[in-house]
């Protein structure tokens, strides 16, 4: 009786452990998930890719916003910075960085801009780098991770106007 | 024992993100919304969430999301039925509210229509609006859910991109479209 209840409890306890350990995997693996296919589709890390507008095919990522077209970019700043550009439209506009644990560290959209086009340096905590004169140093906490240019499309006719538009923005190594 | 202690701890894990338990969430009607997506303060069980059900979701100053799987009397919603969403304009500087199945993706449909949104929707004279949500063409703003024959759930997601300041700080106090059950095929 003994014996059974001290393995009911080993069980139970290593299965607490287990819980703990799965729910702090699923960021990471979810994220490493989507960093693969992202890089596979741009080429490589550090490279833009320009997905389609989303449909009811796409199965990139999640709940997809239809009404919005993409610019994405796996980073990769273990060697060296990476330098994000590209041109604003009016309307809502935004570039933001997500950590290999899906956490959104950094956002700036096109009201935070004092133009019409961003220059962004992303580094890792020991880089030491000095940013050109208008450029912002934004650090990642994590050597790999996503960052993602979304332009508002605010109807059919404003599509072809975006999709020229957002393919004027980038990475690249620094 | 490893392996037991394996099923019950995977399992646990799953079947807690599915139900999307957590200690952020605040609900509005029918409609709920994941305070932490994205946050970097987000505590681990939103992490795992979102990351599954919302990955790239930006932090709420920068957009705020809800989400309905009920409608506003709390009965699932089911692609052979229509709804109608009734409200007025959202505190945002731009929204919109879309359709998507319950594998979270975006519903086929002949007119490959998924959303409708701040620009384009048609108001009425005192500026509140009306959307249908419904298998069938409706006049006016209108939402597909699919065919009728593939009887599934469906989920609701209303986008805020820079939501107002006073939206951000009490998310609770949101006047959110009514999800009104009208019929079912």
């Amino acid at each position: 009786m003994r014996a059974a209840l001290s393995w009911i409890f080993a069980t139970l306890m290593l299965s607490v452990i287990i819980h703990i350990i799965t729910i702090h995997t699923i960021p990471y693996a979810v994220m490493h998930r989507a960093m693969s296919r992202m890089s596979e589709n741009a080429g490589g890390v550090n490279k833009p890719s320009f997905p389609p507008a989303p449909t009811a095919t796409s199965r990139g990522v999640v709940r997809p916003s239809p009404d919005l077209l993409y610019v994405a970019c796996v980073y990769d700043v273990d060697k060296n910075p990476v330098r994000f550009t590209g041109l604003v439209p009016d309307g809502y506009w935004s570039l933001s960085f997500f950590a290999d644990n899906s956490d959104n560290f950094y956002a700036i959209d096109d009201r935070k801009l004092p133009s019409k086009s961003v220059d962004v340096l992303l580094a890792s905590e020991d880089q030491e780098v000095q940013p050109h004169p208008g450029e912002t140093l934004v650090i990642s906490p994590s050597d790999k991770g996503v960052a993602l240019f979304r332009f508002l499309v605010t109807g059919p006719a404003a599509r072809e106007a975006m999709d020229k538009l957002r393919h004027q923005s980038g990475c690249a190594p620094a | 024992m490893l392996l037991v202690a394996l099923a019950l701890g995977v399992g646990s894990a799953i079947w807690v993100t599915q139900r999307g338990i957590n200690v952020s969430i605040v609900r509005v009607g029918p409609w709920q919304s994941e305070l932490a997506s994205g946050s970097e303060k987000a505590d681990p069980y939103t992490r795992a969430v979102v990351a599954l059900n919302g990955l790239f979701a930006l932090t709420p100053a920068q957009s705020l999301y809800f989400t309905a799987t009920m409608d506003s009397g709390g009965k699932p919603l089911m692609v052979n039925c229509t709804y109608k969403l009734t409200g007025r304009d959202l505190p945002a500087r731009w929204w919109s509210v879309t359709a998507y199945g319950p594998d979270n993706y975006l519903i086929p449909n002949s007119q490959e229509r998924y959303s409708v949104a701040k620009t384009g929707l048609l108001r009425e004279a005192d500026g509140s609006f009306n959307i249908s949500v419904s298998p069938d063409a409706g006049a006016g703003n209108w939402i597909p859910t699919g065919m009728p024959a593939d009887s599934q759930t469906f989920i609701l997601m209303i986008r805020l991109y820079n939501p107002e300041e006073a939206l951000v700080k009490n998310p609770q106090d949101a006047t959110l479209p009514a999800i009104t059950l009208e019929s079912c095929s």
